[in-house]
């Protein structure tokens, strides 16, 4: 699993935005046989016989003066059971606004995103699945004025 | 109530009826009594270990599609100990309406002592669910939420959409439920 990002925040007077372009390649396998359970901290995921779906999305996490912990949703993707188990994207944006609650990205050094997955069976338990390798970033100390984004 | 229902069956039902004498009739009736009060215990049971006012909810919309559709089965948690972290389903109530809403979490600000607000999106709508909260209302707390799905059957609870939409359809399901435990003899 690995991302590359570059970054730059954009000016607010409320609330910071963030924008962060991102790769992301990652390899979820698809099961031989429909009889092994996924091990949590490994990135390896079994599309079973029970598996209707994966939910994935790409998080950010950090802590700024206003919140202890921020976490902030940055693009996801719902993947079927049949198709292709091997992700590889390239200059992603994210989907959704990277707002903060206040002024705390600017400068801030540790922003980690993590990939992380949602199992939706055909039925059962609904677990969240953090998948391993994650990439901390850091945003500027200034605030860009023009960008093209 | 015995004279009702008997006239609405067969002669074989209203035989079987009269047959009983009263102390057997309020056996019957107690009986009912004891299911009730074991289903009430039952759900009671379940909104204490989870945590949850409503452990169980039915999906009504389809918002969160593909994953769930209208009438699965969620079976929710609510338990302090779980922290509300991005990327759990939630089902939540807004101020005032009564309707639950299960959706996604995609963002959390969250302070040092634990007080927490989030914002919501169903999979399947384009935006987040700001247009969907209280007037004024940007974020939602841990005073809206009712639990996180933690495990799902599907199909199940068209039952209760169906009950729900044909009002005939749950007093027919009553009415028979009602005429099994009262006319069964064990």
């Amino acid at each position: 699993l690995r991302k590359n990002v570059e970054d730059f925040t954009g000016p607010r007077e409320r609330s910071d935005l963030g924008f962060v372009t991102f790769d992301i390649t990652a390899d979820i396998l698809n099961g031989k046989n429909g009889l092994q359970t996924f091990r949590n901290k490994n990135t390896l995921i079994i599309f079973d016989w029970n598996v209707k779906q994966l939910f994935l999305y790409l998080s950010a996490e950090y802590s700024t003066k206003n919140n202890a912990l921020n976490q902030v949703v940055l693009w996801d993707k719902i993947m079927l059971r049949g198709d292709n188990p091997r992700l590889s994207l390239k200059d992603m944006k994210s989907k959704y606004f990277f707002f903060d609650d206040g002024n705390g990205l600017k400068g801030n050094r540790n922003i980690t995103l993590t990939l992380s997955w949602n199992v939706v069976p055909n039925a059962g338990i609904l677990p969240l699945v953090t998948g391993s390798g994650h990439v901390s970033v850091p945003f500027p100390d200034t605030y860009e004025t023009t960008k093209s984004y | 109530a015995a004279a009702a229902a008997a006239a609405m069956l067969s002669l074989d039902f209203l035989d079987d009826v009269r047959r009983m004498n009263k102390r057997q009739l309020y056996y019957q009736v107690l009986n009912f009594g004891m299911i009730v009060s074991s289903a009430l215990m039952i759900w009671k049971g379940l909104m204490v270990v989870t945590g949850s006012e409503s452990p169980i909810v039915v999906v009504l919309s389809g918002s969160m599609e593909p994953a769930f559709h209208r009438g699965d089965l969620l079976f929710l948690t609510n338990r302090i100990e779980d922290p509300i972290r991005v990327g759990e389903i939630v089902v939540f109530r807004i101020e005032g309406r009564e309707i639950p809403i299960v959706h996604r979490v995609l963002k959390i600000h969250e302070k040092q002592n634990g007080d927490i607000k989030f914002l919501t999106k169903g999979d399947n709508n384009a935006v987040d669910d700001r247009g969907l909260y209280k007037q004024g209302q940007h974020w939602l707390e841990k005073k809206d939420v009712v639990g996180r799905a933690r495990g799902f059957v599907p199909y199940i609870g068209i039952v209760t959409i169906l009950m729900n939409d044909y009002p005939k359809f749950k007093y027919a399901v009553l009415f028979l439920l009602g005429l099994f435990v009262l006319v069964h003899r064990e």
